[in-house]
């Protein structure tokens, strides 16, 4: 099947980095056409070199293999937005739009004169969606906030980390990806709402209250008992066993979670140990979970004669919940995921050939969604200006040297 | 979005604890009519988990099924009953969609399975979410959030860097983040699917991988490993950088502690004056964004004296005021007291009939805030019985009864 399910939506896409790509990075797979307009003034600070070892072969605006793996498949524009004509030219491209995002902080698309109120003028039904840290309104509106702060304000930092430790952060662009996603559920929902209604609206989201919506735990538990969280590591509130185990090699471990009665009794089996089911420790839930520090250096007798994709196949054989902790070389060739085709091998015109991440989902007999590779910078400004707006090539021209197009 | 964006779907869940419930969360707290199928006395095992309100177990008084099941109604049924998969299907014949999460295969084991529910309504859209998905080698391996956060690089991530990787393992962030990361796409995919409907006018089958579902998140990441193959050590020793986008992490203060975050050079130029243009930060290494990062190591030592000898609001304020990204590390009751999320009003009353009202995290998509008279709280087992039985359906009261008595609901 060749159609996408969101194939005849534009997307006027001011966004940059992590937590508004992300979203328009799904919607362009689906068949939205995703137009990013960036500047050589302001280019996505995603195409800047990811610091590390190899900085040098990264320089220019187009060689950051990060911003490729979120930016695939959608157009880049050039528009100087300090300029007056710049800001004019942008508003043409809202008016043969749909929907615009953005997420810079929040009085920035204001300055531009790119606010809604401005936008909406030049298109009736427009949809615009803005993300930011803390929302538009609110004492801290104006606050800079990226993922890991996000997480801190919300108390996911304060509620991670090892027993009796400091909080420790979660992978830094977590809650990036989950406003993106978020996103994303909102947007499709407001188009639902413009072909029932033929209004657009705005859209003021907020990464900390994307992120406080999934740690209901601990504000329940606060809410209800005025409990607050303590750090347990990998540990459970319930289950035990429940933690990763040192196996063979360097920085390698497995994790194992034990969920039941039988799964512990699978679990005593494969490493051998089928007394541990009797001993007054270990017999039940509660004085397992009691006693875990006890039982977690005797599993780790076993895991560590063993590689952790061998310990983690054993106990799965044996219906226990196991799996090797893994880092980004491992998750890339992960049997699993490249059996279910989730790596699409892209070819880059200055970075070659590298692989970009699929949607998460599989539906065989639907639509298959569209991997093209990113954009370099103002790669389609001829088509965007020309095609679309309808400039010729000598007002083109023009705008490139007055550094409007630029 | 407005309110009642979804108000013409409709969805039915048969879900358990977290991701399945989640999804089918979002599509009612944006108006979607949601039947909630339950297994009779037992029902959905986040029931049975905590916390619990005043920390007495009961089936009605969990806090994380009271904010899953918001706006939803409770429709008890055995569906290993031939009568109960039956009166399934005619729930099934008025749906959009049908959001699963049940172990793999037990949909097929019952005679519910896509080919089946397809021929009763072909427009239906059923969204299947398991840890691994419908196939490939690990798609009877059975996992959990500690399982799915390991196998993916979240667990790796978190924190990057420790003192001595052999004492302190990859763990996982609080909470059950994997699950609720699988309920998010599960949404994402359904209401995609119904876009695509209108197009195709069929329904369509969708196979979630809890585990896909939490590796996409890292695309950007993956991506840069498959040009650049450089795996970063966990070890404080080996990995100067420390948090994963360089120049950043959580340094002490007075009272508590405060994430930073100096990645781009005029951020840098910021905080350094914030700090009042101590000698040791003019060091040229620091001045550029990769030399910085690559020099991380000799930079936390001073900025976490410097930041010791104050509070909280004093680093933050003095940061946000001079644009460097800076916010405390709150816990639950410091996050329930923020002013901005009063202003805000992003949580939310719910008067549920076990426990009074209560605060709940609200949603975080909504334009307008939901008013409390629209605000339905999570439906006690069963509640609904009798309006989607007899209601929606058309069985008499009589056959209700009787249905009853047979354990069927």
């Amino acid at each position: 099947m060749n159609h996408l399910p969101l194939s005849g939506i534009r997307i006027a896409d001011f966004t940059q980095v992590w937590a508004g790509p992300f979203n328009t990075l799904w919607l362009g797979i689906l068949g939205a056409e995703v137009i990013k307009i960036e500047s050589q003034k302001r280019p996505d600070p995603w195409r800047l070199p990811t610091p590390g070892a190899n900085v040098t072969a990264q320089l220019g605006l187009n060689k950051a293999p990060g911003f490729v793996g979120i930016d695939f498949g959608k157009l880049s524009c050039t528009i100087n937005l300090t300029t007056q004509k710049g800001v004019a030219l942008a508003k043409e491209l809202v008016r043969i739009s749909d929907i615009v995002t953005e997420n810079f902080s929040a009085e920035v698309m204001d300055r531009f004169g790119l606010a809604y109120e401005n936008l909406q003028k030049v298109k009736s039904d427009l949809i615009m969606l803005s993300t930011t840290g803390m929302g538009h309104a609110g004492p801290f509106r104006n606050f800079l906030a990226y993922g890991p702060a996000v997480h801190s304000f919300t108390s996911l930092t304060t509620a991670t980390g090892y027993p009796e430790g400091p909080p420790q952060p979660t992978a830094g662009g977590w809650s990036d990806i989950l406003s993106a996603e978020m996103a994303t559920f909102t947007l499709l929902s407001a188009l639902h709402q413009r072909e029932k209604t033929g209004q657009g609206q705005y859209i003021d989201l907020s990464m900390s209250e994307v992120m406080a919506s999934m740690i209901p735990e601990s504000i329940m538990d606060y809410t209800m008992n005025q409990r607050l969280a303590e750090r347990v590591g990998n540990r459970d509130e319930i289950m035990a066993p429940h933690n990763c185990y040192r196996c063979q090699g360097d920085d390698k471990w497995v994790a194992i979670a034990v969920t039941g009665e039988e799964e512990w009794q699978a679990l005593c089996q494969v490493v051998g140990h089928p007394e541990w089911t009797q001993e007054a420790r270990f017999a039940d839930p509660v004085s397992r979970w009691q006693n875990q520090g006890e039982l977690d250096p005797l599993i780790t007798q076993w895991t560590k004669e063993r590689t952790a994709y061998e310990a983690a196949e054993l106990l799965q054989k044996a219906g226990v919940p196991a799996g090797p902790t893994l880092h980004f070389g491992e998750v890339i060739n992960e049997p699993h995921l490249k059996a279910r085709g989730f790596y699409v091998e892209t070819d880059h015109p200055e970075l070659g050939k590298g692989l970009l991440c699929r949607m998460p989902w599989r539906n065989e007999d639907g639509y298959q969604g569209r991997y093209e590779t990113a954009p370099l910078l103002g790669e389609h400004n001829d088509y965007v200006f020309g095609q679309l707006l309808g400039l010729s090539e000598k007002e083109l021209a023009q705008l490139k040297e007055e550094m409007v197009i630029y | 979005m407005e309110r009642g964006a979804l108000s013409d779907i409709r969805v039915v869940e048969y879900g358990d604890f977290i991701s399945a419930p989640f999804a089918a969360k979002l599509f009612a707290d944006a108006g979607a009519d949601v039947v909630k199928v339950e297994a009779p006395y037992l029902g959905d095992k986040a029931r049975r988990s905590g916390p619990f309100f005043k920390d007495a177990p009961d089936l009605e008084r969990s806090g994380l099924f009271l904010y899953l099941n918001t706006n939803k109604q409770s429709f008890t049924l055995d569906l290993k009953k031939p009568l109960g998969a039956r009166i399934f299907k005619g729930l099934i014949r008025e749906a959009d969609i049908l959001i699963e999460n049940q172990p793999i295969d037990t949909m097929k084991s019952l005679g519910l399975d896509y080919t089946t529910l397809r021929e009763v309504n072909p427009r239906l859209i059923m969204t299947s979410i398991t840890p691994f998905g419908q196939s490939g080698p690990y798609r009877n391996w059975k996992a959990s959030d500690l399982i799915i956060t390991h196998m993916s690089p979240l667990a790796y991530s978190t924190p990057y860097v420790v003192e001595d990787p052999e004492r302190y393992s990859p763990i996982k962030p609080a909470g059950h983040q994997a699950d609720f990361a699988a309920g998010l796409t599960a949404a994402v995919m359904s209401l995609v699917a119904f876009h695509d409907r209108r197009h195709t006018g069929q329904g369509q089958h969708l196979d979630l991988a809890a585990y896909e579902a939490v590796v996409a998140t890292f695309a950007s990441f993956l991506t840069t490993y498959s040009y650049n193959k450089e795996v970063l050590p966990r070890a404080k020793a080996l990995n100067p950088r420390g948090g994963g986008f360089g120049s950043g992490g959580l340094f002490p203060c007075q009272d508590g502690w405060i994430q930073l975050h100096c990645g781009m050079d005029h951020q840098w130029h910021n905080f350094v004056k914030v700090m009042g243009l101590p000698a040791w930060a003019l060091d040229e290494r620091f001045g550029e964004r990769s030399s910085r990062a690559m020099h991380w190591d000799l930079v936390e030592p001073h900025i976490t004296k410097w930041t010791s000898q104050h509070t909280m609001e004093e680093v933050y304020s003095a940061c946000q005021k001079n644009h460097v990204p800076c916010l405390p590390c709150n816990d639950t009751a410091q996050l329930l007291e923020s002013e901005q999320f009063r202003v805000r009003e992003f949580f939310v009353q719910f008067d549920h009939p076990e426990t009074g009202p209560l605060t709940y995290p609200g949603v975080a998509f909504q334009k307008s805030r939901v008013p409390s008279e629209e605000r339905r709280p999570a439906p006690v087992l069963g509640q609904h019985n009798e309006e989607v039985l007899c209601g929606r359906l058309g069985y008499s009261r009589e056959t209700l009864i009787k249905l009853r008595e047979a354990e069927v609901i």
